[in-house]
């Protein structure tokens, strides 16, 4: 309790300090530095769209999420030692005798399947709004790029525990690459660094998690916030806001980010914060989801655990994956089922983006896939036997078919007329 | 070398058979505050359960301070031990394989002349660990001989065995004393559980209170404007 209170400390003289240095100080710093203009052209004068929704949240909430990985994860790694002998006796050890150690993983394991959730609710705003669509497709795909950093970022992370579904996990992730023709086998055994999953491939996982995909994944966010501010924040209602301005040039239907959406999510994100320490505190394993039973023997490759599975955010495409009999097949429609995200502009031909003014065909197709995926991930957590594995086919089926069918539907769908202003029943 | 890889592939396939339980696991309400019977269970672990297994994780734990259990007690046995099969170290033992499992495995041994130790377990089919509560306990047997072939995935083990001799302690004893175990295994699985519960009511207040707050922020702002 008292490093709180000295952390808290700290940081009220430190801002009272900073405080109490004269104007000129700032100026002067300003002139060579300029962060206040940058802050406000960004923020105050960033002109979002007077109708964003509680959907909009989880942007913000995903850029929370970062920061609290990257907090935390800094104090695990000094603790951590990434050698198959010692891995997970040091994450044991940061369990028990670090003080609060335990707190600090927890926040660490909890917020990264929290980030998840995010990130899926963020991409089913994007799906339901339109925000895909032109020209924001170099946006969805900065958007997509990230997805797939943080599916590899996590799936490093998830190995460096080494308990018993850390190696299996990444024993069989890692195997899908030898189905590769010619060359799978050789890549295998070049990105393990030896001919099993080893201390060496723990090393090397240890250093893309904490230094290779953490950093591209730090540049990607800067990037797609960039990207975002380019070309403007799409709506519920899907009208482009840049259409009409008044004569200072600003859109009518916009308002600067801050003050009244940063005053708007706040609460939100205390809320999002109140739910992942409800779970960190008092259910930090989540029934086995967040943290599996397995991993809390350590790893070892003698003994195969029963049911394999990957953690639950990935758990889809490994139902794709068993859902398809050959293995080969199999492994090339999980990367489709993934790769063919960043086609989705190009697949969908309806000019309107806002389900608001779709048809019902739109709204039944993208219903279905949304569908079809929470069924994969509920199937990809149970073994790939009778009922269970033709339910996976028809999921798979019908998770592609959204693609296959959307260019068909977007093109046939009948339109509500999209106002050229945003109306008034969807202003805040 | 064929000897060794038949061992090694009969060692994967024991692995494999090491399959669900054959009965219904009970669900024991667990209480991993109740400090008095975790320290009865730490008493009954010293003196029942470390002449075989470790708790070596858990060197520093407070509750085997307060029993007066030290590291240098406990067992160290080599990999190749007891036929390949040492007895695990229980520190993780409440978190990988849950309460109820425990809580059922420890209640479900009955005679079974053909095993080697002459006790099997309905829990853990062919279980390598001796019956630890032969004294205790006493010695359970089938209810009935029809049921030892038949699927008894809906059954719970006191529809399955009966106890045939008692030992030193009545039922209702004994089920005390495993919930006792059961309490300080599940508290050594994860000590940080006094902590959480402690500090949790302050964090999750804290931010209610700023999540009121800033929401009152935001209705006070968009009035004024």
């Amino acid at each position: 309790m008292l490093d709180f209170l000295g952390l808290t400390l700290v940081l009220l003289a430190g801002t009272l300090v900073l405080g109490a240095l004269p104007t000129s100080f700032w100026s002067w710093i300003e002139e060579r530095l300029p962060v206040g203009a940058f802050l406000y052209e960004h923020l105050a004068r960033y002109p979002a769209p007077i109708n964003l929704n509680y959907w909009y949240v989880f942007g913000a909430l995903s850029l929370v999420a970062l920061v609290m990985q990257y907090i935390s994860g800094i104090w695990l790694v000094m603790y951590y030692t990434p050698t198959a002998e010692e891995a997970f006796a040091s994450v044991t050890h940061i369990m028990r005798d670090v003080p609060y150690g335990w707190l600090v993983r927890y926040i660490h394991v909890v917020g990264a399947s929290a980030w998840f959730v995010v990130v899926y609710l963020h991409i089913c705003r994007s799906l339901i709004y339109g925000s895909y669509k032109a020209p924001r497709e170099l946006l969805w795909i900065s958007g997509v790029v990230l997805w797939i950093l943080l599916m590899a970022e996590a799936y490093t992370g998830y190995v460096l525990p080494w308990g018993q579904m850390s190696y299996w996990a990444s024993k069989v992730i890692i195997s899908l690459l030898s189905a590769i023709p010619y060359v799978g086998d050789n890549l295998v055994i070049w990105l393990q660094g030896d001919y099993e999953v080893s201390s060496v491939t723990l090393h090397r996982f240890f250093a893309f998690h904490v230094v290779g995909f953490s950093f591209v994944l730090l540049a990607m966010a800067f990037l797609h916030i960039v990207l975002l501010h380019c070309v403007g924040s799409n709506n519920p209602d899907g009208v482009d806001i840049l259409k009409v301005k008044d004569k200072s040039g600003w859109p009518k239907d916009a308002i600067g980010y801050y003050p009244y959406f940063v005053l708007k999510y706040l609460p939100m994100v205390c809320f999002y914060l109140f739910l992942v320490f409800a779970v960190v505190f008092y259910a930090p394993t989540f029934y086995g989801l967040v943290l599996e039973a397995d991993n809390f023997t350590e790893a070892n490759p003698l003994v195969t655990p029963l049911h394999i599975k990957p953690a639950w955010y990935l758990s889809a495409f490994y139902a794709i994956l068993r859902a398809v009999p050959d293995k080969r097949l199999g492994a090339l429609a999980m990367l489709v089922a993934i790769v063919i995200w960043f086609f989705l502009p190009w697949l969908d031909r309806n000019p309107v983006k806002s389900m608001r003014y779709r048809g019902t065909l739109g709204r039944v197709n993208l219903g279905g896939v949304i569908l079809a995926f929470l069924i994969l991930s509920v199937l990809g957590h149970y073994p790939a036997i009778g009922w269970n594995l033709w339910w996976a086919r028809i999921a798979t089926l019908w998770y592609f078919g959204y693609f296959i069918l959307l260019p068909v539907v977007s093109s046939l769908e009948s339109n509500l007329p999209v106002p050229r202003r945003i109306p008034k029943q969807s202003r805040g | 070398m064929f000897g060794f890889i038949g061992f090694f592939l009969t060692f994967c396939l024991s692995a494999f058979a090491v399959t669900d339980s054959r009965i219904t696991l009970e669900s024991p309400d667990i209480s991993v505050t109740d400090r008095a019977s975790i320290l009865r269970g730490a008493e009954h672990f010293k003196n029942n359960c470390m002449s075989c297994h470790s708790l070596r994780y858990a060197a520093h734990n407070d509750v085997l301070a307060e029993a007066n259990i030290r590291m240098d007690q406990m067992p160290q046995w080599p990999e190749d031990s007891w036929g390949g099969h040492p007895p695990p170290d229980l520190t993780l033992m409440a978190r990988q394989m849950g309460e109820d499992w425990i809580y059922t495995y420890l209640h479900a041994y009955y005679q079974d002349p053909s095993r080697p130790t002459g006790y099997n377990n309905l829990v853990y089919p062919n279980t390598n660990m001796p019956n630890p509560f032969i004294a205790s306990q006493g010695v359970q047997e089938w209810v009935d001989e029809d049921l030892i072939s038949q699927d008894l995935s809906d059954y719970h083990w006191y529809q399955v065995i009966k106890l045939r001799e008692q030992g030193s302690m009545s039922p209702v004893v004994f089920d005390r004393y495993v919930l006792d175990l059961l309490h300080f295994l599940s508290y050594v699985s994860d000590p940080s559980v006094n902590a959480r519960y402690a500090l949790a009511p302050w964090v999750l207040g804290y931010l209610l209170v700023l999540m009121g707050a800033t929401r009152l922020v935001f209705y006070l702002y968009k009035r004024s404007r």
